[in-house]
C-alpha cells in the first residue's frame, strides 16, 4: 500500500506530474475521438447518398430500357 | 520601371487625398506611446530605459492598422485583377505598393519617433541609432505585412486575421530594433555607440534583404490565387 | 460513377491507408504502453530534478512533434503549390490541428515542469518563447485556412503562409536566442542535453516514436475523412445541378 501511495505522490511532485500526463491524455484522446467521430459521420452520410443515388439510377435505367 | 513609378505615384496621390489615413498611423503612434508614462509613472530613468521597447512596439501596432489598406481598394475596384491579366510583373507591382505604403506609414513614423524619444528622455546618441534602426526596420514591417495583406484578400474578417498572421513574423525586427538602441544606451564611451549597435543594425539589414526577397514571391503567389 | 474516376489516385491512397492503419495503430499502442512503463518504472528520478524529470517523457516528444508537424505542413504546402497535388492540401489541413495540439502540450507540460523547478509557471526562456511563437504560427495557419467561403482558396492561402512561416522559423529562433542571451545570463534547462543517461534516453525515444505514430494514425484518418467530405460535396453539387 505504501508503495502505491509513494508512486502516486512522486516525491511530492505528483500534482505536477499527473496533471501533465492527464492533460496530454485529454488532448491526444480528444484529437482521436473528434477525428473518428467525423469519419463515422461522413461515412454514414456518404452511404446514405450512395444508396439514394443507386435507387435513383435503377429507376432511370428502367425507364431507358423500357423506352425502345 | 515606369509601371513601378506609376503605381507608387498613384497610391501616393490617393493617400494624400485621404489625409485622414495618413495621419491616423502617426496619431495612433504618438497617443499610445504617451499612455505609458501614465501607466508606469513619470520617473525619468525608468522611462528612458524602456523607451526603445515602447517606441518599437507602438510602431509595430501603428503599421498594423494600415496593412489591410495596401491592396483592398485595388482588389475591390478590380484594378488588381486587371494587373494580373495584363501580364505585367506582379512582383514589381507588389514592391511598388509596398514602397507607397512605407512612404505613407513608415516614413511618418520615423519622423514622429524623435518627438516620442524626447518625451521619454532619450539622449541624442540613442536617438540617432533609433532613427537608423527604424530606417532599416520599418520597410521590413511594410514588406512582411504586405504578404498578410495579399493572403487575406477576400477573407471573412480579414482585418482581424492580419495581426495574428503578422505579429509572430514581426518579432525578429522588434528584437533587433530594440537591441540596437539598448546597445547604444548601454555603451559607456561615446565612440563605442556605433560599434555596439552595429551587429543589430546589420541584422536588421539582413531581415530587410530577406523580406525583399520573400515578399514579391509570396505576394505574387497569393495575389494569383486570390484572383483565380 | 464519373465522380469516383476523378478520385482515382485518392482511391489508391484510401486502399493503402486501410491496409496500413491497423498496423500503425498497433505500433502506436504498443510503443505508448512500453514508453509509459519505462517512464514510470524503469527510469530513475533525476539527481537534480527528482521525479519531475518524468514530465520530460511527454514534454520533449510534444516539442519534437510541434516542429516535425510544422515542417510536414510546409512540405505538403510546397507540393500543393508546385504540383497541385490534391492530397497535399488535405494533408496540410489534417495536420494543423494535431500540430497545434502538440504545441499546446509542449507549452503546458513545460509550464508544469517549470513551476516546481524554476518556481514560476512561465519563464521567458529562449526555447519556451520560440515554441510560443510557433503556437501562434499554427493558430494563424488554421484561422487563414478557414477564413474563406471557398475551401480551395483557404488551402492555397494557408499553403503560402506555411511556407513563409517555415522560412521565418530559423530567423525567429535565432533572434529569440539572441534576445535571451542579452537578457538572461544562462539557460535554466539542462535535462535534455546530450549527456542524458540511457535509462532516460530509451523511454524518451520510445515515447517520441509513439507520438510520431499517433500523429500518423490520426492524420491518415483525417485525410480519409476529408476525402469522403470532398465526395459528399461533389454529390451535393450534382444533386443541386440536377434539380
Amino acid at each position: 500500500m505504501d508503495q502505491v501511495i509513494n508512486f502516486f505522490s512522486m516525491g511530492n511532485y505528483g500534482a505536477y506530474i499527473w496533471t501533465a500526463y492527464s492533460l496530454t491524455a485529454i488532448v491526444m484522446l480528444s484529437l482521436l475521438v473528434t477525428t473518428l467521430h467525423r469519419l463515422r459521420k461522413n461515412q454514414a452520410e456518404l452511404e446514405e447518398l450512395q444508396h439514394l443515388r443507386e435507387t435513383a439510377g435503377q429507376s432511370n435505367n428502367k425507364e431507358e430500357t423500357a423506352r425502345p | 520601371m515606369s509601371a513601378f513609378l506609376n503605381i507608387v505615384s498613384k497610391d501616393l496621390r490617393l493617400a494624400l487625398r485621404q489625409r485622414s489615413d495618413l495621419t491616423m498611423a502617426v496619431l495612433f503612434f504618438i497617443l499610445t506611446a504617451m499612455l505609458f508614462p501614465f501607466g508606469l509613472g513619470p520617473e525619468p530613468n525608468l522611462l528612458a530605459r524602456i523607451a526603445p521597447g515602447i517606441i518599437w512596439v507602438t510602431a509595430l501596432l501603428s503599421v498594423l492598422l494600415s496593412l489591410e489598406r495596401i491592396f483592398l481598394a485595388d482588389y475591390e475596384d478590380g484594378s488588381l485583377e486587371q494587373l494580373v491579366l495584363s501580364r505585367a510583373s506582379l512582383e514589381i507591382a507588389i514592391l511598388a505598393k509596398v514602397l507607397a505604403h512605407w512612404l505613407t506609414t513608415g516614413l511618418p513614423l520615423i519622423l514622429a519617433a524623435p518627438l516620442i524619444a524626447l518625451l521619454f528622455n532619450m539622449d541624442t546618441e540613442a536617438m540617432t541609432i533609433l532613427l537608423f534602426a527604424m530606417l532599416l526596420g520599418t520597410p521590413s514591417l511594410s514588406l512582411i505585412g504586405a504578404i498578410a495583406a495579399t493572403l487575406t484578400l477576400g477573407a471573412r474578417r480579414g482585418g482581424v486575421l492580419i495581426p495574428l498572421l503578422v505579429l509572430p513574423l514581426y518579432i525578429p525586427t522588434l528584437i533587433f530594433g530594440v537591441g540596437a538602441i539598448d546597445a547604444a544606451m548601454n555603451s559607456l564611451e561615446a565612440g563605442a555607440v556605433i560599434a555596439n549597435a552595429r551587429p543589430h543594425l546589420l541584422l536588421l539589414g539582413a531581415i530587410l534583404l530577406v523580406s525583399l526577397l520573400i515578399t514579391p514571391l509570396a505576394g505574387a503567389a497569393a495575389l494569383k490565387q486570390a484572383l483565380e | 460513377m464519373s465522380v469516383f474516376h476523378r478520385f482515382a489516385n485518392p482511391n489508391r491512397f484510401l486502399k493503402l491507408t486501410n491496409t496500413v492503419l491497423p498496423w500503425i495503430s498497433g505500433i502506436t499502442v504498443l510503443s505508448l504502453l512500453a514508453g509509459l512503463y519505462m517512464a514510470f518504472f524503469t527510469s530513475p528520478p533525476d539527481y537534480q530534478q527528482g521525479e519531475t524529470v518524468r514530465i520530460m517523457y511527454i514534454h520533449v516528444p510534444s516539442a519534437w512533434m510541434a516542429m516535425f508537424i510544422y515542417s510536414s505542413i510546409a512540405f505538403a504546402s510546397v507540393c500543393s503549390l508546385i504540383w497541385r497535388h490534391p492530397l497535399a492540401d488535405l494533408a496540410a489541413k489534417a495536420s494543423a490541428p494535431i500540430g497545434a495540439g502538440f504545441t499546446f502540450l509542449a507549452l503546458a507540460t513545460g509550464s508544469l515542469w517549470g513551476k516546481p523547478m524554476w518556481g514560476a509557471w512561465w519563464v521567458w526562456d529562449a526555447r519556451l518563447t520560440s515554441v510560443l511563437i510557433l503556437f501562434f504560427l499554427y493558430l494563424g495557419h488554421m484561422a487563414l485556412m478557414n477564413a474563406f467561403e471557398e475551401q480551395e482558396r483557404g488551402n492555397r492561402a494557408a499553403a503560402v503562409l506555411a511556407i513563409v512561416g517555415f522560412v521565418n522559423i530559423p530567423i525567429i529562433k535565432f533572434s529569440v536566442d539572441w534576445w535571451n542571451t542579452l537578457h538572461q545570463p544562462a539557460s535554466v534547462m539542462r535535462a535534455d542535453g546530450p549527456s542524458i543517461d540511457p535509462s532516460m534516453l530509451w523511454p524518451l525515444l520510445i515515447m517520441g516514436l509513439a507520438f510520431k505514430f499517433f500523429y500518423l494514425v490520426v492524420v491518415l484518418i483525417r485525410i480519409k475523412s476529408e476525402l469522403i467530405e470532398a465526395k459528399l460535396r461533389k454529390y451535393r453539387r450534382a444533386v443541386v445541378d440536377n434539380a
